[in-house]
C-alpha cells in the first residue's frame, strides 16, 4: 500500500468527514503515479553509504540530504505541488519589461539570450504575445542585426553565432510572420560560411571559441532561414561524431569531457542533417550514447546532471532530457523515467514567488526558468518523426516532427505546458507558423 | 597603475549605448560602465590601435568579461602595437581568476600562445607560463570545464601525450578525488589521444594502466568514472584485449560471488555484457535484477538492453 493511500485511510478515521475524504481521494488518484514514483526514488540508499568519501561525495551527500528531506515531507502530506503557471508567467513578464539592476551588466553581451529565454518561457507557459510585445521583440532584436548578416549579443556588438541563434529564435517567437524577411539571407549565409573551419566545425566569431554549441546554432539558423547547403555543412557531421567521448556523451570539441549541453547540441545538430534513426547510428556509437544519457538521471533526485559525478541541476532536464526524443526515435524504446524527472522539476525547481531554478537553495534565473520548463514539456510529450513530412531537401528532416501529449489521465491539467520542437527548443506552433511561409 | 586621466580623450566623442524606444531587458548601467563602454565603442569604430585603446579594453573587460567584441578588439591592438606577449598572458591570468566561467579568455589565450610560439624557442618555457594558472584554477574548482579544455588544447598542440608531467597531474587529481571525471577524461586523452582505435599498443604498457585502474575501482566500486575508463581501454584496443578477461574482476562486485563487499551497478552491467555471447539467460537475469532491485530509475534502459540481447 502506498503512503498516500495510508494517508487517506488515516484521514477517514480521524476526520470522519466524507466530503474531505472524497476530495483527498480524487486528488491523490490524479497523482498516484507520481507519488508511487516518489516512493521508488526515496528507496535509493544514496551516496552516503559509499566507503571512500571524497569532495565529490561530500557535495553529493549534502544535496541528497536536502532533497530527501523535501521529498519525505511531500510524501507525508500526500500532496504534490502543481506548476505555478501564474507566478512563473508574472516572473517572466516582469523581467522582460522592468529595468534590470546594474548587476545584469555581466549579461550585457547576452541581450538576445535574455529576450529569448523569457519570451520562450512565457509561450511555453501558454502566454500569448500581443501586438505591442510582438513589435517590441522584433524592434529590439533587429537592432542587434549587423551589416554582415549576423546578430550581436547586444547593441553595437559584432556578430556572434550563438547570439544569432537566440536572435533568430526570438524572432520566430515574436508572432510576426514576416519578420524573418528583414534578414538578408544571402548575407547571413556568407557570414556563416566565413566562420566555418576546415575540419567541418564553426567558430563563434573570428578568433572566438569553437564547439558543438557553435555548430548547433549555425545549423539551426541556416535551417530556419532556409539557407542550409551541402557546402555549409561539408564535414560537419563527421566533426560532430569525433566529439563523442569514450563515455558515450559529447564534449565541446574532440577530446573534451562528455557534457550535457554540448551533447544536446551535437545530437540536435546531427538531427538537422537527417532523421535521428539514420544519422545518429551513422556518426556515433548509439548504444554508448544511450548508456551515458540514461546515467545522467539520479535515482533519488529524479533530475539529471550534466557530467559523470557532478550534481543534479534543473537545466539538464533540457540539455540531457532533450537528447531523449532523438534516442527514443533511434531505438524505438522508452528510455527516460519521465515521472521521476517531473517530480524533480515540480518539487525542487519551482521558486515560490515565480521563476525556476537549478536546485533547492539556488535562486531562479532566466536561463534556468527556460530550460527547466523545456524539460517539463519533454516529460509530457513524445516526439514522432513522420516520413510523410520529409522531402529530399537537405535539412528537411528537422521539419518532420510531430510532438504529441502523452495521454496520462492522472496528469493534472494545471501542469500542462506547450509541446517543444525537439531540435529548435521553441514551441512547436511557432516553428510551424514560420514554416508556412 | 595606469588610470583613465593618464590619457587624452578630448578628441573622442563616446558612442552612447544605443537604446530602442521600448527596450526589453533594459539594464540600468552604471555611469562608470557607460563611460568606458562609450569610449571603447568610439575607438573601435575608428579602428584605433593605441595605448589608450589598450587601456580601455582592460577597463571594460574588468567590468563585463563576457564582452566578446572587446576581446577581439584587444587582440587586434596587441598585434598592432606588438605588446609584450608574456605580460599579456599575465593580464589574462588575472581575468581568469576573477571569472571562472568565462568563455572568451581561453581562445584569446590560445591566440596569444600561438603568437608567442613564433618568438620562443622552447616549448618548456611556454608551458611554464601555463602550468601555474592551470594548477591554481583546478585547485579552486577541480572540475572546471574550461580549464581542463585548455589543458587538452595544450596536450594536443605540443604533443604532450604520455609525458610525465601530464600523467602525474591526472594521477594527483584522481588520488585527491577518485570521482573526478574530468581528471579521468584528461588521462584518457594523455594516454591514448594520439593512438588510432583498434590499433596495436604495447601490451605491457596497457597492462600497467589496467592494473592502476582496477586499483581505483576496488577503492570505490560504485564509481562510474573508473569503470568507464577501464571499459574504454578494452574497447579501444579490442584487437589485443578481450573484454571477457574482465569477468573475474567484475563479478567480485556482484551477487554472483559469495559475500560481495559491495554490489556495484557498473560491475553488474559489465558482467551482463560479458555474458551476452555465452549465456544470454544470465545476462537477462542480471538486467532484471538491475531493473527491479538495484537501479529501478533506469528500468526502461535495462529492458532496452534485454531486447538488444536477442537482436543482431
Ligand atoms: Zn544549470
Amino acid at each position: 500500500m502506498s503512503n498516500s493511500k495510508k494517508k487517506v485511510d488515516w484521514y477517514k478515521t480521524v476526520l470522519g468527514s466524507r466530503r474531505i475524504v472524497e476530495e483527498m481521494v480524487v486528488k491523490s488518484e490524479t497523482q498516484s503515479n507520481q507519488i508511487d514514483t516518489l516512493e521508488i526514488m526515496l528507496s535509493s540508499k544514496g551516496s552516503g553509504s559509499q566507503k571512500v568519501g571524497t569532495l565529490t561525495t561530500e557535495q553529493q551527500v549534502k544535496v541528497e540530504d536536502d532533497i530527501r528531506q523535501i521529498y519525505e515531507s511531500i510524501l507525508d502530506d500526500g500532496q504534490l505541488p502543481t506548476l505555478e503557471t501564474t507566478q512563473h508567467r508574472s516572473f517572466v513578464k516582469y523581467f522582460l519589461e522592468t529595468n534590470l539592476p546594474a548587476g545584469f551588466i555581466a549579461l550585457d553581451a547576452s541581450h538576445t539570450w535574455m529576450i529569448f529565454w523569457l519570451v520562450n518561457s512565457f509561450l511555453l507557459l501558454g502566454g500569448k504575445i500581443d501586438e505591442d510585445m510582438s513589435n517590441r521583440i522584433s524592434e529590439n532584436i533587429l537592432s542587434y542585426l549587423n551589416e554582415d548578416g549576423g546578430f550581436g549579443g547586444g547593441a553595437g556588438l559584432i556578430s556572434h553565432v550563438v547570439s544569432s541563434y537566440a536572435a533568430v529564435m526570438a524572432l520566430c517567437l515574436s508572432n510576426d510572420h514576416h519578420v524573418l524577411d528583414k534578414i538578408d539571407r544571402q548575407k547571413t549565409y556568407e557570414w556563416l560560411l566565413s566562420l566555418k573551419l576546415e575540419d567541418g566545425s564553426f567558430c563563434m566569431y573570428k578568433g572566438g571559441e569553437v564547439d558543438t554549441r557553435a555548430v548547433y546554432c549555425a545549423l539551426v539558423i541556416a535551417s530556419v532561414l532556409g539557407i542550409l547547403t551541402p557546402e555549409l555543412v561539408a564535414g560537419t557531421a563527421e566533426w560532430l561524431g569525433r566529439c563523442q567521448t569514450f563515455e558515450g556523451g559529447f564534449g565541446g570539441v574532440p577530446g573534451d569531457e562528455a557534457h550535457g549541453g554540448y551533447s544536446f547540441c551535437a545530437v540536435a545538430a546531427l538531427s538537422i542533417l537527417g532523421p535521428p534513426q539514420e544519422i545518429i547510428t551513422r556518426h556515433c556509437d548509439l548504444k554508448n550514447l544511450v548508456k551515458w544519457s540514461v546515467n545522467r538521471q539520479f535515482q533519488l533526485e529524479g533530475g539529471m546532471n550534466g557530467r559523470t559525478n557532478k550534481l543534479v541541476d534543473g537545466c539538464y532536464s533540457h540539455w540531457v532530457g532533450g537528447i531523449f526524443p532523438f534516442l527514443e526515435l533511434a531505438t524505438q524504446c522508452d528510455l527516460l523515467d519521465r515521472a521521476a524527472l517531473k517530480n524533480y522539476i515540480l518539487i525542487c525547481c519551482q521558486e515560490e514567488n515565480g521563476g525556476l531554478r537549478d536546485k533547492p537553495g539556488k535562486r531562479p534565473d532566466f536561463y534556468h526558468t527556460n530550460y527547466v520548463l523545456c524539460g517539463l514539456s519533454l516529460c509530457q510529450h513524445k516526439a514522432k518523426h513522420d516520413p510523410a513530412l520529409m522531402t529530399e531537401k537537405l535539412g528537411a528532416s528537422a521539419f518532420a516532427y510531430r510532438v504529441e501529449r502523452i495521454k496520462d489521465p492522472q496528469e493534472d491539467p494545471a501542469n500542462f505546458i506547450e509541446p517543444l520542437h525537439p531540435i529548435f527548443g521553441i514551441p512547436m506552433n511557432t516553428v510551424l507558423k514560420n514554416r508556412e511561409l | 597603475m595606469v588610470v583613465f586621466e593618464d590619457f587624452e580623450w578630448d578628441d573622442i566623442t563616446p558612442i552612447d549605448i544605443a537604446e530602442t524606444t521600448a527596450p526589453l531587458c533594459h539594464i540600468l548601467y552604471t555611469e562608470e560602465f557607460k563611460k568606458v563602454m562609450g569610449y571603447a565603442k568610439a575607438l573601435m569604430a575608428q579602428k584605433e590601435y593605441s595605448e589608450r585603446a589598450y587601456f580601455i579594453t582592460d577597463e571594460v573587460i574588468n567590468i563585463a568579461s563576457a564582452h566578446y567584441t572587446i576581446w577581439k578588439y584587444r587582440f587586434d591592438i596587441v598585434v598592432h602595437l606588438k605588446k609584450n606577449l608574456v605580460q599579456e598572458l599575465d593580464w589574462c591570468d588575472n581575468i581568469a581568476y576573477e571569472n571562472e566561467k568565462n568563455y572568451q579568455i581561453w581562445p584569446y589565450r590560445q591566440q596569444i600562445i600561438e603568437l608567442l610560439e613564433k618568438e620562443t624557442e622552447s616549448v618548456d618555457d611556454l608551458l611554464k607560463l601555463e602550468y601555474p594558472l592551470l594548477d591554481i584554477m583546478i585547485e579552486q574548482d577541480s572540475k572546471n570545464y574550461h580549464v581542463w579544455s585548455h589543458r587538452r588544447w595544450l596536450v594536443e598542440k605540443f604533443k604532450l601525450y604520455r609525458t610525465q608531467r601530464e600523467l602525474e597531474f591526472t594521477n594527483d587529481k584522481i588520488n585527491l578525488d577518485v570521482r573526478n571525471n574530468s581528471a579521468w577524461n584528461h588521462r584518457f586523452l594523455v594516454q591514448f589521444g594520439d593512438i588510432e582505435s583498434n590499433s596495436s599498443c604495447d601490451k605491457e604498457y596497457l597492462r600497467d594502466e589496467i592494473i592502476l585502474t582496477k586499483d581505483k575501482i576496488d577503492l570505490c566500486p560504485e564509481n562510474p568514472s573508473s569503470w568507464n575508463y577501464l571499459q574504454a581501454i578494452y574497447k579501444k584496443f579490442s584487437v589485443i584485449l578481450l573484454i571477457e578477461d574482465l569477468n573475474l574482476f567484475a563479478i567480485q562486485y556482484t551477487h554472483l560471488v559469495e559475500n560481495p563487499r559491495v554490489i556495484s551497478i557498473q560491475a553488474l552491467e559489465l558482467t551482463a555484457e560479458i555474458y551476452q555471447k555465452s549465456d544470454k539467460n544470465k545476462s537477462e537475469e542480471i538486467y532484471e535484477l538491475l531493473s527491479t532491485t538495484y537501479d529501478p530509475i533506469r528500468k526502461n534502459y535495462w529492458s532496452f538492453c534485454k531486447n538488444l540481447l536477442y537482436q543482431n
